[in-house]
């Protein structure tokens, strides 16, 4: 039984000289195999557009509607290409600052362009995580009257005003964007504003900034919500996940199981 | 609670830049301050009186916040001595509480009809100690 047994172990164990080894593959086929393997996993790239998104701002149109003294109105297009979105942004503010003594008021137009990156772009809903850059410029006038009283000189009346100011900055951003309904989408962008240059100011230095903010600042956080609306021109199939490569499974190298317990019991 | 409430109110005062520039006198001779009595010192354009019969070795003149120049008269018993000076104006609103502040700078001596005045300092600071020297 023994002999048996370590007989039909050995011949698992060790080939015989009749049985040719298989013959390793030369590195072409290697590449040919890798290659194929590639293109039946490489998902398609498709960077014709197929929608754009348009949107409006709310947290601006929030604060329009409560303060006095600030008016936003900012609009939102996208574009596809593939993963990548190009985006417009175009916004008008005014923000006013008075009491009994003094009248700051600041008004201009802006508009920021750039690209997101769609971190999800399997997702089925089409809802998407973002990253983006942005490059922001500001076109923009502020005017400031005041009446004090200035000790010595008595009570004057003092008015400066700055016209065609220009800001730029950079913005690196991330949000989301979720789909709603068929043609909706809500969504929402964190605004990191940085490497702010602005020139065209005299006598007065200007305190904000229409869609970045506090001028004294040289980076300011931001923050957005928007509606969007789709339009979609061209039908686009959401692109099927890539498979994961599962590592095949050498059975040769796994230690051989047991098929007979009873062969291991002597 | 108090203290947070306390928080709140900005003392404006440190907020507003000063517009007063600072003047020293000194002895021509060995430099060291010398108190000098003038009967009155005024400036164009303000019937107000900085002082009037003082004696001190130091003075503070404020200049016109409405204007890019300052002319003062310096009234003595035995005459009249003048200093023009130019500056640049910017205003900054500080906040919405303490409201705009107008900070000078480039302080420039257009003329003067003094022996000799220096400038040391171009701008105005709570910190400075002089702005100008005037030797006498």
């Amino acid at each position: 039984m023994l002999t048996v047994c370590f007989a039909v172990f050995a011949q698992e164990k060790e080939p015989t000289l009749a049985e040719p080894k298989p013959e390793a593959d030369s590195e072409e086929q290697v590449k040919e195999k890798k290659d194929e393997k590639e293109k039946k996993e490489k998902v398609p790239r498709d960077f014709k557009p197929s929608v754009v998104k348009l949107g409006l701002e709310t947290i601006g149109l929030g604060r329009t509607a409560t303060s006095s003294g600030f008016t936003q109105l900012e609009g939102q297009a996208d574009i596809d290409f593939d993963r990548y979105f190009f985006v417009v942004d175009l916004g008008h503010e005014k923000n006013s600052i008075a009491n009994d003594e003094f009248n700051y008021s600041n008004n201009g137009t802006y508009f920021r362009t750039g690209i997101q990156i769609n971190m999800m772009p399997y997702n089925q809903d089409r809802s998407f995580f973002f990253f983006g850059f942005r490059y922001a410029r500001s076109l923009f006038s502020d005017e400031i009257e005041f009446i004090d009283d200035f000790d010595k000189w008595g009570q004057k009346s003092i008015e400066f005003k700055n016209n065609n100011l220009t800001a730029t900055w950079y913005e690196v951003n991330m949000g989301m964007k979720v789909k709603v309904s068929e043609r909706l989408y809500f969504g929402y962008t964190v605004r990191y504003k940085l490497n702010k240059s602005m020139k065209g100011f005299d006598n007065l230095t200007p305190r904000n900034i229409p869609g970045y903010g506090r001028a004294g600042k040289s980076s300011n956080a931001g923050f957005n919500y928007y509606i969007l609306y789709t339009i979609p021109f061209r039908d686009k199939p959401v692109p099927p996940k890539p498979k994961r490569e599962h590592r095949e499974r050498n059975p040769s190298s796994e230690p051989s199981q047991p098929t007979d317990l009873f062969q291991r019991s002597f | 609670m108090l203290c947070v409430a306390c928080n709140n109110i900005p003392d404006c005062r440190n907020e507003i830049e000063p517009n007063a520039v600072k003047i020293s006198f000194l002895d021509k001779e060995d430099g060291s301050l010398v108190p000098i009595k003038f009967d009155s010192i005024r400036a164009l354009n303000t019937d107000s009186i900085f002082y009037q019969d003082t004696t001190l070795s130091k003075y503070e003149l404020n200049l016109d916040p409405s204007l890019n120049r300052t002319s003062f008269l310096f009234y003595l018993s035995q005459g009249v001595d003048t200093l023009d000076l130019g500056y640049l104006r910017n205003v900054a609103v500080v906040s919405e509480e303490c409201g705009p502040s107008i900070a000078f700078s480039s302080i420039a001596i257009n003329k003067h009809s003094f022996d000799s005045v220096a400038l040391k300092n171009d701008f105005l600071d709570r910190s400075l100690s002089e702005n100008l020297e005037i030797y006498y």
